[in-house]
Parts: C-alpha cells; structure tokens; sequence
C-alpha cells in the first residue's frame, strides 16, 4: 500500500512529464483498437456474407469439383432430393437446400458478359440463404416460372431492367451449348461483390430444362442451429455419405482466412514500430525520473526500504502510467471505432474491383471486448517492460554514495 | 560558431539522455523513410502494370463507351480504324499507337465451359505497350495477320492445350451471330496477374477481326506518350483536337487516370500514409519534448546564469533549438540512411508476397506479387525535413519554458 502511494504520487509531483510520455502511449494503444476492431469488422462482416450468400454452413459437393477453376455439369449429385430428405429432419438441422450452378453468357441486345447461373429451389434456398432476401427492384422468383434474378451491378452495367427479356446460354450436361430467353422477375443487391456482379437466380426446374438434367445438384447447403455444430455435422455426414465432399464453411473460405490472418501479422508489424516509440518515450521519463531522485532513493533504502521495494516502486509507477495512458488509449480508441461502426466506412471507391473481401458497400469495425483487454495488458506491460532498467538501476548502489553524491 | 559549439557540448553532457532523443527520432525517420519508398514502388508497379496492359497513356474509345464498365459491345467499335490509326500517330509526343478488340467467350473443355477474355491486337505493335513477349513461358508471340493464339498459363492449363495444338470457338460477333474461329497455338504467357492468366487469350486483329465481322474497325486505340505517365492529359488535348479536325466526333481520348478505378483507388492509401506519418511524428515529438524539457528544467540555475551574463531570452531560445538541431540532424541522418539501406536493399530483391498469397488462387488482385520498394531522393529529402521538422517542432515549447523565469529566481532556482 505505502509502495502504491508512493509510486502515484511520484506520477503526481510532475503532471506535464506524465501526461506527455502517456499521450504517446495511449496514441498508439488507440491506433491498437482501431485496427485491431478494423479487422475484426472485416472479418465478421465477411462471415455474415459468406454464410449468408455463398456457402451456408456445411456445404456438400460432388468429388472433385472444388479442385476445377470453372466446374462444368459433370461434376454434380445426382438424385439429390434423396439426400436432402436423408439430412432435412436431423437434430441440429435448420434447413436444406440444392443448387445447380453453371458458368454461361448473357445477351440483351448487342451486350453480352459472362454470369454464373444458380438453379435453386425458392423456398428451401431462403431458408438457407439470404439472397432472395435481397431483391430490391420486382420479386422474387418462384418455383416453376420462367423468371431470372439478376445482380444489382450486372443490370446496372448493362442497362437491364425488371420486365426485360434476356438471353441466357450455358453448356447443357450432355454438352450442347443450349441458349434459354427468361424475364427478369427481380433485381438484388445483397452486399457481397461476387452475388451483385456475377450472379443470376433460376428455379431449379428451369436450370434442370436448361442443363438437360432431372433432380441434379451442384452443391448441397446446410444452415445449422448453431455455427459451432459445423465441424461434427460435417464429420457425421462424412462418414455416412461418402460419395459427397463435405466441407464447412470456413474450410471453404480458407483462402480468405489465411489473407485475413496475413493482414492481421502485416498491421502488427506497423504497430510494433508505434509501441517501440512509445516504449522509448516511457524509458525516457523514467530515467529521468530516477535519475532525479537519486538522494531520495538513498533516503528510502537508508529508511531501511528494501532493494526489492525499491525496484517495485519504480516499476509500480510504470504499470499505473501505463494503466492511465491504456484508459485514455481505450477511450480515444473506443470513440473513434464506435463511431465509425455506426457511420460506416465506405467501400463504394472500390466498386468493381476485387478487395480480398466480400464486401461492397461499407466496412463496419467491431470492437470486441477481447481488443480492450488486450490492449490493457499490452499498454500495461509495455510500460513496465520500459520500466524495467530504471527499476533495477535504482534499486542498485551504495546508499551513501546515492546520499552523498547524488549517483548511483 | 559559439552558439553551436556551446550546444553541442550540452548535448554531449547527457549521453543517455541524447541517445534516446535520437532513437526516436531514428526510428521515427526510417519508418517514414522506408514506407514512402515502399508506397511509392506499390502504386508504381500497380500503374505501370494497368497502363501496359490495359489503358496505355491515352485509351481512343468510342464516346458511348466512356461511362460503361464493360467491355464496348462489338457493333458500338471504332470505324474507319486505319484512318484512326494513323491520325493518333501522326499526333505529336505519341510514340506507340495500337488498335485492340477484347471480346468475351465461352470456351469449351472437356468438363464444362470457360469463361475467357480474348484479345485482339496488333502483335508487332505490342511490343512497347503490352510488352507480352517477356513473359513468354513457352513458344512464341503470335505474328501480324494470321491465326495464331496465345494463352494465358492457366487457362492453357484448364484447357489442356499446348504449343501446337488448335482451339476452335464460337464468338458472338458484331451482328449479333456466333462466329466461328480456329486459331493455332503458338505460345503460353504468364504475366504474373492470376486474372489474366487464367481467363485470356491473345490472337492477331486481322484474325478477330474477320471471325467477329469487324472489318477496319476495333473497339479501342491504345496510345503511348513520350512524355510518360503525366503526359496523359496534354496527349489527350492533342489527340482530341486531331480526331476533332479530321471528323471523329465520335471518338473519345481518355487518359489512363480517368479509365477505371486504378487511380481513385489508391487516394485512400495516401490517405493512410499521410495519418502514419502524422502518428509517428507525434510520438517521437513527444519524447523529445520530454528529454529536452528535462534537460532544460535540470539547467534552470545554469540558464539563469547565462541570462545574467547577458544573454537574451532569443539568444537562449536558439541555444536550445540549436541542441535540439543538432540532435535532429544525427538522428535524421542515420533514420534517413537505415531506411534507405532497407529500401534499397528490398528494391533489389523485391519483398515476395507470392508465398503468403500461395493457395489463395481465388483472389485476382490486379497487380504483381511482388512488391520492389521504390526509393528516390524524394524520399530522402521528404523524410530527412520530417525528422528535423520533429525535432525542432518538439524544442519549442522546452525552450519556452527556459526562459519563463527571470534570471534572479531562476539562479535561486534549486
């Protein structure tokens, strides 16, 4: 208790000295915050989409086509409505639903451009996906009609409208090129670039007439009750059907999670060089501050303070400054994060262009409670790590020297 | 002389003290120094990259095509192209001038379709521009007015074709009907961009040209300019007003900075490295405030003295400036050197991002993987006024506070 008191009212006897090595390091723990909360917005946001637009939780394919830049027809399960009743009523399960995916054109007029065309059953995909969720001009397809979905910036760029007729080509499984005319029935805009830019939705009857196909899927998606049910599940359908690949979720975004954990080694590093300047400014006041009191210290050892107590003094000054510069860092930090996770940082510059994340409109930062934890402990032992030579420099030295000379 | 000579020997009477002022400084100084020169060879290497193979300096392109995002559709093209051609050459400061047509098509392979960009162009007139010919891996380019293809690696690849093999394909064409081409392949390219390599092809004009029914007509003009990567905007002027006066009201100049998002879209980063710069000057400023403040609050008496003897409250105020100087001129000059040592060294070998990137095939990011730090004497000088700027930015408020008092109560001062 007395080395505590001791400690904060040296901190006390210079103000403009403490507040001034605490600003540096409260900058960089709020540096710390923001781009720690910045990556975890990213990531959060990427999974929500992933999830919710792409890949469900556990998906199933057929063997061998993850490995193919661009899958045709002959990679699929067939009768997968036998499957999907075999999975459907399992504990655990929330929903299931097929999809038939194809690479093909699209023509309006004089335009053409590449689309991947997604056959899905309108009811079971909604329970799974989101992405009839998104439709923001006309409706949604339903099953059995002879309507398309297209993305948002696929129709904007080639001036398509709801109500207009466009020609769809893909390779049929046999192998012809087999061209299809459908009424766009909807438009939508669900937030991740590759759905807005890439992608039409048919009802799976017509995919199956335009693949030449009965009851054929490329994939099989899951929705689980919870996200951490995925790794059993996946494992239990493994095991019973293994003529399907099954994989979850983030086994399919690997490759997004391995640039995510690069990113995160990448700003590590940029903030390494804040807290070696931060680290420096704080073994800076507190040389100083032993070199100043260096009679004093005489005193208290010839008061019969310990080596021990001494050095914990100085070190206990350290851990309080970084304490206080930590809490100043979390609040600035927290502020400016939070405010921006309700403003938003807008992505739209980027429209167009692949980013590494499937993100379109604005990135949020998520301040998790872990980063402020985190950012306590590293402030705190930042500061007394660069405490730790003048601490152990002041409790060394003969006590009448200290007394007399000043010198340790 | 003196009042250097005075400050130096102060700055030498704290030897600790000094040398931590200047590791912040330092470090301060070689992040600055690095980062600029390793933003600088980024953007670079991401416009040059753009430019060679896809905007050139100055892109020709049909007026109706200038607000879209896709690719020109066929029957929209450039007419009269030879005319075109040689207008845009004849334009002053225009060094390379090459017509090209990219068209989207479904190629066949064995399990499926693939969904491939092909280019048209001019060989013998790439070789400044596209420059393909250096990143042959396998063959050769495909020469002027025959039906010869040349394929990205991957997508050869996917296909399982090599040099030697044919390639038939269906392309809409500019009526609007499948035309038909078959083309020999000659040679395979990687250039180094996965998006490139995994979905286009390149094949002579002349052939594309009759497959797609576009005869003497190409979708854009791509132009190289002398005067380099700013001279885009006066070569747009020129090619403007030569277009203009020979009647091509219809087609537009557009310099590389305005085709796409490639230029908007690295404004964030100077953004980003602006804010970096401004951290990191206020951390190392705050610890030489601290270390000066310190050094001038233990010399109160000695400054009292000195303001007894005479010396003015400017003429101390420069004292300290002056020690702060000296400090800021080492540590700079050592940031200055570190950080180009390191850029210098990586501009050699490059900082590969190749392997952290390996298994990540499904993100096409427009520009190479590695990443040649780009220092000049720019860098230098930006980051050695940064450094000196901190340290006597820093000194200022220390030498304030040292010539507070007054001489009397200073010299009382204990």
């Amino acid at each position: 208790m007395m080395v505590l008191r001791l400690a904060s009212r040296n901190l006390m006897r210079n103000k403009k000295r403490t507040i001034l090595t605490a600003t540096a390091l409260a900058l960089g723990i709020s540096v710390l915050i923001f781009a720690m909360s910045l990556l975890d917005g990213m990531d959060l946001q990427s999974f929500e989409n992933f999830i919710a637009y792409d890949m469900a939780h556990v998906k199933g394919l057929p063997p061998g086509r993850q490995d193919e830049d661009f899958p045709g027809l002959d990679f699929r399960i067939d009768n997968a409505s036998d499957f999907i009743s075999q999975i459907e009523n399992r504990p655990g399960v929330l929903a299931v639903a097929p999809r038939l995916e194809m690479n093909g054109m699209l023509y309006l007029r004089t335009e053409e451009t590449f689309i991947r065309v997604m056959g899905i059953d309108p009811v079971k995909d909604s329970q799974v996906f989101k992405t009839l969720d998104a439709v923001v001009d006309g409706e949604p397809i339903t099953n059995g009609e002879d309507a398309i979905l297209i993305g948002f910036y696929l129709a904007r760029d080639l001036g398509i409208e709801v109500g207009d007729i466009i020609t769809v080509m893909v390779r049929s499984a046999p192998g012809a090129l087999n061209p299809r005319q459908l009424t766009v029935k909807g438009i939508m805009a669900c937030g991740h670039p590759d759905v807005d830019q890439f992608e039409a939705y048919v009802p799976l009857s017509v995919a199956y007439q335009m693949a030449l196909l009965y009851d054929s899927a490329t994939e099989i998606d899951i929705l689980l009750e919870h996200e951490s049910m995925c790794e059993p599940f996946r494992d239990s359908l493994a095991s019973e059907f293994q003529s399907i690949e099954w994989h979850t979720w983030r086994e399919l975004a690997a490759d997004f999670l391995s640039i995510s954990k690069a990113k995160r080694v990448a700003w590590l590093i940029m903030i390494s060089i804040f807290a070696i300047m931060a680290a420096v400014g704080i073994a800076n006041t507190m040389m100083m501050s032993v070199h100043e009191r260096t009679r004093e210290i005489g005193t208290l050892r010839a008061f019969g303070f310990s080596k021990s107590t001494v050095r914990s003094i100085f070190l206990l000054e350290g851990a309080i400054l970084g304490l206080l510069a930590s809490f100043a860092g979390m609040i600035i930090g927290s502020a400016f994060t939070l405010y921006l996770s309700v403003e938003g940082i807008s992505l739209k510059a980027y429209e167009g262009m692949d980013i590494g994340v499937p993100l379109s409109d604005a990135l949020y930062p998520a301040l998790l409670p872990n980063t402020l934890l985190l950012s306590l402990l590293f402030g705190i032992l930042m500061a007394v790590a660069a405490s730790w030579g003048s601490a152990t420099r002041a409790s060394k030295g003969e006590i009448i020297k200290a007394l007399r000379e000043g010198m340790l | 002389m003196n009042m250097i000579h005075l400050a130096a020997r102060n700055v030498l009477r704290q030897p600790k003290r000094t040398v931590y002022t200047t590791i912040a400084i330092v470090v301060a100084v070689a992040a600055m120094t690095f980062m600029d020169a390793y933003i600088r060879g980024f953007i670079e290497s991401y416009f040059e990259t753009f430019i060679r193979l896809d905007a050139g300096h100055v892109k020709l392109m049909p007026s109706t095509s200038v607000e879209r995002s896709r690719p020109t559709p066929l029957d929209q093209g450039i007419q009269h192209l030879n005319e075109v051609v040689r207008i845009a050459e004849s334009t002053e400061g225009i060094t390379d001038v090459s017509p090209r047509i990219r068209f989207p098509v479904l190629l066949e392979k064995e399990t499926g379709v693939i969904p491939a960009m092909g280019i048209a162009f001019i060989p013998s007139r790439e070789e400044n521009l596209m420059n393909l010919q250096s990143f042959i891996i396998e063959g050769r380019m495909p020469t002027d007015s025959t039906d010869e293809i040349m394929l990205g690696n991957r997508l050869a690849e996917e296909l399982g074709l090599g040099v030697g093999d044919e390639l038939f394909m269906l392309a809409s064409d500019s009526y609007g009907g499948l035309g038909p081409g078959l083309y020999q392949v000659v040679g395979i390219v990687n250039t180094g961009i996965g998006m490139l390599d995994r979905r286009q092809f390149y094949v002579p004009l002349s052939a594309a040209q009759f497959q797609l029914a576009m005869d003497d007509m190409a979708l854009e003009v791509v132009c190289k300019v002398a005067s380099g990567l700013n001279g885009s905007f006066e070569a747009k002027e020129r090619l403007r007003n030569s277009l203009a006066s020979a009647g091509f009201t219809n087609v537009s100049a557009v310099p590389w900075q305005e085709q796409g998002f490639v230029y908007q879209s690295v404004q964030p980063v100077n953004f980003v490295r602006g804010l970096l710069m401004f951290l990191l000057g206020i951390l190392a400023a705050t610890t030489v405030i601290n270390t000066i403040l310190m050094s001038v609050i233990e010399r109160t008496r000695e400054i009292g003295a000195l303001r007894a003897m005479g010396f003015t409250r400017g003429t101390v105020i420069k004292l300290i400036l002056t020690e702060a100087f000296l400090i800021g001129l080492v540590a700079t000059i050592i940031g200055v050197v570190i950080g180009m040592s390191v850029a210098l060294f990586l501009a050699q070998t490059g900082i590969d991002y190749t392997k952290m990137a390996s298994g990540m095939d499904n993100f096409d990011l427009p520009f190479r993987l590695v990443i040649y730090p780009d220092p000049n004497v720019m860098t230098a000088v930006k980051s050695a006024f940064f450094g000196l700027l901190i340290a006597l930015g820093a000194a200022w408020y220390p030498a304030r506070v040292a010539v507070r008092l007054q001489p009397v109560e200073a010299l009382r001062h204990n």
